[in-house]
C-alpha cells in the first residue's frame, strides 16, 4: 500500500471519528442493547419468555398501533396527493401560493404542542365537539370521548401530512410539464393525469413518503402519551414507556422496543425496494 | 378551413412571446411556422392544442370557436419536441392512451393502435419501454400516439430536431408522405428551412413572436418580401444601397461611391423609391463565373478572398470592389485564392428590398 | 365574445378552490386556535363556541407575574424556557462541530464502506428511538447522567447529529467543486481553502441545519422524558405535566414553545424547498 493511501485513510478515519464514536457507543450500544435485554431472562440465560409475555398480554395494543399508524399515514398519504395534485396541476398561480403556504403550517408544529392542542380540540367538550354541536351534527350532552384510536388518527394525520405533502410535491416536480401536457392534449382531464400519469411517474417518492411516514408515527410516543395514556389499547411507545418507570422493567419494554425494530425494518424494506425499482425511470427524466 | 388563427396574442409577464398572429390553415395542408429559437412557435402551437389561453385573439378549428375550450375537449394530436412518451407505459400503452380515454372497447384499441404501429413501421415494438428504444423510434411512438386518435389536426413541434441529420433527412419525407395519406390537417413547427421546404405546403416565417411573411415554399425562398426574411433564409449576402432609378424593369441600386447592381423591384409603384434605403438580396445561386465577357448587366470582376472545402462543394468569398459575396462551385472547380475572376450576378434572381 | 358556459364554468372552479382552501385551512388552523383560546379563557362553559370570559391570568401566573391560585406547578414557564433554551444552545453547538468534518468527507470524499456509513446515519431516523432512550437511561443510571443535563444533551444530540450530517452533507455537495479547485490551484491550503471558500458558500445551509438541531431539541420530548425527569424540566416536560391538572396553563406553555417555531420559520423559509426536506427523507 502506497504512503499516499495510508494517508489518506487516517485523514477520513479524523473527519469520521468524532461523529461515529457518539453515534456508536451513545446509539448503537444501546440499539443492540434493546436486542440482548430482549432475549435473557433474569439469570441470563438465553429466552424468548418475553417475546410470549408481550404477545399474551400486549398483543391487541401490538396490532393496534401496527393498526392506527398504517390507517393514519394511508389517511395522510390520500390528503397530501390531493394536495399536491392540486399545487401541481393547477393553473391559477394565485391559488396555488395560499395552497402552498397554508399546507405547511403544523410542519412548524412540535408534536409535543400537537399533542396539547388535540387535547384541547378533541375534548368531550372541546373546540371540535363544540363546533359540531352548533351545526347540530352531535348532541354535546354524549359527545363522543375522542381520546382513542381517532384522537391519534387525527393528530398524526394533521402533523404528518404536510410533510408527506412535500415529499410527494418535489416527486410530481420532477414529472416535466410535456408529460402532463401531452396527457391533456390526448384528452385527459386532472383526476385522469393523476391516476394515470403523476402517481405512477411519482411512486418512488410516494413508497418513501409512506415509509417514513409510517416509521415515524410507530416511533412517537409523545401523541399516544398525552391523549391516550394508559387507556386499553393504547400504542407499543406508551406500554414501554409503562414497564420502564412503573414497574422498572426492562426486559419487557425491550422487547416491545425489538417487535417495532421489526415492524418498521420489514416495513421499510418492502416499501424502499418499491422506491428502487420506480428508479427505472428517473433515468429517462434527467 | 381547418384551423384559423385570429389575432392570437399571448404574453408572459410583460414579455410578448406570441404578436397578433393571424392564419388559415386549409384542410389536408401541411402548415409550417418557421423561425429562430424564442420567436414563439411552440407558444402558437400550444395555444391551438390549448394548452396555453390566448390574451387576445380566437383560434377556430373546422369553424368552431374553440378559444376558451380546455386541450381535452378539442381533439388535436401533438408530437412534443422530446416526445413526451410515459416513461412508465409500455409503447402499446402510449398509444392507447387517447383511445382508452375516449372508451373504446377493447378490441377495437388493439387493432387501432396495431394499425398506427404499421403506419409508423414499428410492428412487434408493442411491449417495449422508451427507454429501449433509439431516438427515431421513439419520435415514431410519438408520432403514433398523436395520429392514432384521428385528430382533427397534427400539431408537430419540431419533432425532428432531436435526431442525427442523416435520419432526419430520411423522416421529413416520411412524415410528409404519411400525412398526406392521412390527408389530416398538419401544423408543423421548425427552425430548419431545408425541412420546412420539403415538407411544408405553405411556410409562415416568424420573427419575435410576428408572421412577417406566408406563402409556398417557392415564394419565400425566391420572394423574400422583407430584409429578416431575406438573412433568415437561404444563405443570402445582403447589401445596403440607395435605389438610384429603374432601366429595363430592373431597379438599379448604388452601392458605395461607384459600384451599381440592378434587380427585381417588388413594388407597384418604383418611382416612389427613388432616393430612399434599400437592400439587395443576392442568392450565392444567382453568381456565374463569365470568362472574358462584356456588354452585360452586374458583371463585377472580383478577387477570391477565401475558398473553403466544405465536401462536395467550395464555397468561395470574392471581394468586388466595394462589396464581398459568396458562391458555391462543385468541389473540382475550385478556384485559388487571390485570383482573379468575373463574376455576373443575374438581376432576374436578385431582389431589392425597399424597408 | 366569451360564451355563458364558459362563465358557469369559471365560477364553479372559483367556488371549487375557494372551498379547498377554506377546508383546508380550517382542518389546519382550528386546533391552534383552539390551543389559543385555552390559553385566554378565563370562563369557558359548554355548549358556548368561545369563551365567555378573556383574560390573562393564566399568561400572568405562567409568567411568574402573579401568584397563581390553580397553580401548584413546582417551575414556572420562565425557568423552564432558560433550560431548554440553555440545552438547545448547547446541543447546536456541539452538533454543528461534530458534524460538520463527517458531512465534509461524505459529500466530497470517497470513503471505503460507504454504503454501511450511509445505514448507520440513517438508523436513527428510520428505527424508533424510544428503545434506544430507554436503554440509554440504563447505562446513564450507572454513570450518573440520569436526571442531569448533560444526559439530556447527548439524547438530544443522536437524532440532531444525523439531520445536521445530511443536511450539511448536502449543502457541500452543492458548491461546485471549481470554486475550491481554482482556489487550490492559485495557492491555497486545504485548510485555508476551507475557511475561505467552502465555509463562506456554505453559510446558508449550515445556518439552515444549526435552526432546525436548535428547534429540533428545544422541541424534543422523549429523550428528556427518559433521560432528564424528574430533575431537568424543559418546557415540553412542563407542558405534558401541566396538561393534566390545567388546561390553561398548558395551552400558555405550548404557545410558548411555539415562538421560537414561528420565529424561525421565516427566517427558514428561505431555506427550507422541498429538496432540502427530500434530501433528509
Ligand atoms: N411558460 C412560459 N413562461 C414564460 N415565458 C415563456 C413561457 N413559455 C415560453 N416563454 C417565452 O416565450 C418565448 C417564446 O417561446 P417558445 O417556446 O414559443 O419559442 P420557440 O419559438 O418554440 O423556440 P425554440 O425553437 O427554442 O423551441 C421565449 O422567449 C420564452 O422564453
Ligand atoms: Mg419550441
Amino acid at each position: 500500500m502506497d504512503r499516499n493511501s495510508v494517508k489518506n485513510s487516517i485523514k477520513i478515519f479524523l473527519m469520521l471519528i468524532p461523529s461515529l464514536t457518539i453515534l456508536l457507543s451513545v446509539y448503537l450500544y444501546p440499539f443492540i442493547l434493546a436486542i440482548l435485554i430482549s432475549v435473557v431472562d433474569s439469570s441470563g440465560r438465553l429466552t424468548l419468555e418475553h417475546y410470549s409475555y408481550v404477545f399474551t398480554v400486549y398483543a391487541q395494543d401490538v396490532v393496534f398501533t401496527i393498526a392506527v399508524c398504517a390507517l393514519s399515514a394511508l389517511v395522510s398519504l390520500l390528503i397530501s396527493i390531493s394536495i399536491a395534485s392540486y399545487i401541481r396541476l393547477s393553473l391559477d398561480e394565485g391559488f396555488r401560493k395560499i395552497l402552498n403556504w397554508i399546507f405547511r403550517f403544523p410542519l412548524f408544529i412540535p408534536m409535543v404542542v400537537v399533542a396539547q392542542m388535540m387535547r384541547t380540540f378533541l375534548a368531550p367538550h372541546g373546540f371540535l365537539n363544540t363546533l359540531l354541536a352548533q351545526i347540530g351534527f352531535i348532541e354535546l350532552q354524549e359527545a363522543p370521548n375522542l381520546f382513542d384510536w381517532r384522537g391519534l388518527l387525527i393528530g398524526f394525520v394533521w402533523k404528518q401530512t404536510p410533510f408527506m405533502a412535500l415529499i410527494i410535491l418535489s416527486g410530481f416536480a420532477m414529472v416535466s410539464d410535456v408529460h402532463i401536457d401531452a396527457a391533456r392534449v390526448l384528452g385527459a382531464g386532472r383526476l385522469y393525469i393523476v391516476r394515470r400519469i403523476l402517481l405512477p411517474m411519482a411512486r418512488g417518492s410516494i413508497a418513501i413518503a409512506f415509509a417514513l411516514t409510517f416509521a415515524s408515527n410507530i416511533g412517537t410516543f409523545t401523541l399516544p402519551y398525552m391523549i391516550i395514556g394508559g387507556a386499553k389499547p393504547t400504542t407499543m411507545t406508551v406500554i414501554m414507556a409503562h414497564r420502564v418507570t412503573y414497574f422498572g422493567d426492562w426486559s419487557i419494554a425491550n422487547a416491545l422496543g425489538v417487535i417495532s425494530y421489526a415492524v418498521v425494518g420489514l416495513f421499510s424494506i418492502a416499501y424502499l425496494r418499491e422506491a428502487v425499482r420506480a428508479g427505472v425511470y428517473e433515468r429517462e427524466r434527467v | 378551413m381547418s384551423v384559423s388563427l385570429d389575432g392570437v396574442t399571448k404574453r408572459f409577464g410583460s414579455f410578448v412571446a406570441v404578436n397578433n398572429v393571424s392564419f388559415d390553415v386549409d384542410r389536408g395542408e401541411i402548415f409550417t411556422l418557421l423561425g429562430p429559437s424564442g420567436c414563439g412557435k411552440t407558444t402558437v402551437l400550444k395555444i391551438i392544442a390549448g394548452l396555453f389561453r390566448p390574451n387576445g385573439g380566437r383560434v377556430y378549428i373546422d369553424g368552431r370557436d374553440v378559444t376558451d375550450l380546455p386541450p381535452e375537449r378539442r381533439d388535436t394530436g401533438m408530437v412534443f419536441q422530446s416526445y413526451a412518451l410515459w416513461p412508465h407505459m409500455t409503447v402499446y400503452e402510449n398509444i392507447a392512451f387517447g383511445l382508452r380515454l375516449r372508451r373504446l372497447p377493447e378490441d377495437e384499441i388493439r387493432r387501432r393502435v396495431r394499425e398506427a404501429l404499421e403506419l409508423v413501421k414499428l410492428e412487434g415494438f408493442e411491449s417495449r419501454y422508451p427507454i429501449q428504444l433509439s431516438g427515431g423510434q421513439q419520435q415514431r411512438v410519438a408520432l403514433a400516439r398523436a395520429l392514432v386518435i384521428n385528430p382533427k389536426v397534427l400539431l408537430l413541434d419540431e419533432p425532428l430536431s432531436n435526431l442525427d441529420a442523416k435520419l432526419r433527412e430520411e423522416l421529413r419525407y416520411d412524415i410528409r408522405e404519411l400525412i398526406k395519406k392521412l390527408g389530416i390537417t398538419a401544423i408543423y413547427v421548425t427552425h430548419d428551412q431545408t425541412e420546412a421546404f420539403v415538407l411544408s405546403d405553405r411556410i409562415a416565417v416568424m420573427d419575435r413572436g410576428r408572421i412577417v411573411q406566408i406563402g409556398r415554399p417557392y415564394d419565400i425562398y425566391e420572394n423574400p418580401r422583407s430584409r429578416y426574411v431575406a438573412s433568415f433564409i437561404g444563405s443570402n449576402i445582403l447589401i445596403d444601397g440607395v435605389l438610384k432609378g429603374v432601366r429595363d424593369g430592373y431597379g438599379v441600386v448604388r452601392i458605395g461611391s461607384r459600384t451599381e447592381i440592378l434587380g427585381v423591384l417588388n413594388s407597384t409603384d418604383p418611382t416612389s423609391l427613388i432616393g430612399k434605403q434599400v437592400t439587395v438580396v443576392i442568392k450565392p445561386e444567382a453568381i456565374e463565373i463569365r470568362k472574358g465577357a462584356t456588354g452585360l448587366e452586374n458583371l463585377f470582376s472580383c478577387t477570391i478572398s477565401r475558398a473553403t472545402y466544405m465536401g462536395g462543394t467550395v464555397e468561395h468569398r470574392a471581394q468586388c470592389g466595394e462589396f464581398e459575396v459568396k458562391f458555391y462551385t462543385p468541389s473540382d472547380s475550385r478556384i485559388e485564392e487571390g485570383s482573379i475572376v468575373e463574376l455576373h450576378i443575374s438581376p432576374r434572381r436578385t431582389i431589392v428590398i425597399a424597408e | 365574445m366569451r360564451g355563458r358556459g364558459y362563465r358557469i364554468q369559471h365560477t364553479v372552479t372559483a367556488a371549487l378552490k375557494i372551498t379547498v382552501l377554506l377546508v383546508l385551512a380550517s382542518w389546519v388552523f382550528a386546533p391552534f386556535v383552539s390551543v389559543v383560546l385555552w390559553s385566554v379563557a378565563r370562563k369557558w362553559y359548554w355548549p358556548s363556541l368561545l369563551p365567555q370570559e378573556l383574560g390573562l391570568d393564566y399568561w400572568y401566573e405562567a409568567l411568574g407575574l402573579r401568584r397563581g391560585y390553580a397553580l401548584t406547578a413546582a417551575v414556572g414557564i420562565i425557568d423552564a424556557l432558560k433550560t431548554s433554551i440553555v440545552i438547545a444552545l448547547i446541543v447546536t453547538v456541539i452538533t454543528e462541530l461534530i458534524s460538520l468534518p463527517t458531512a465534509y468527507a461524505l459529500a466530497k470524499w470517497r470513503i471505503p464502506l460507504k454504503p454501511l456509513l450511509v445505514f448507520l446515519f440513517l438508523m436513527p431516523q428510520a428505527f424508533p428511538l424510544q428503545p434506544v432512550y430507554v436503554n440509554l437511561l440504563l447505562i446513564f443510571y450507572r454513570l450518573g447522567l440520569a436526571g442531569a443535563v448533560p444526559g439530556v444533551v447527548i439524547a438530544h444530540i443522536i437524532p440532531c447529529l444525523v439531520y445536521a450530517v445530511w443536511i450539511n452533507a448536502a449543502t457541500f455537495k452543492s458548491i461546485p467543486p471549481d470554486y475550491e479547485e481554482s482556489a487550490r490551484v492559485h495557492g491555497a491550503g486545504p485548510l485555508t481553502t476551507f475557511f475561505r471558500i467552502t465555509l463562506p458558500l456554505s453559510a446558508p445551509g449550515l445556518i439552515a441545519s444549526s435552526v432546525f438541531v436548535f428547534l429540533y431539541s428545544f422541541d424534543e420530548f422523549t429523550g428528556t422524558f427518559f433521560i432528564g425527569l424528574p430533575n431537568v424540566v424543559t418546557l415540553p416536560m412542563l407542558l405534558y405535566s401541566a396538561s393534566g391538572y390545567n388546561m390553561q396553563f398548558a395551552s400558555a406553555v405550548a404557545i410558548t414553545l411555539l415562538i421560537p417555531s414561528i420565529i424561525f420559520m421565516v427566517v427558514l423559509e428561505r431555506f427550507l424547498k422541498s429538496e432540502y426536506i427530500a434530501k433528509i427523507g
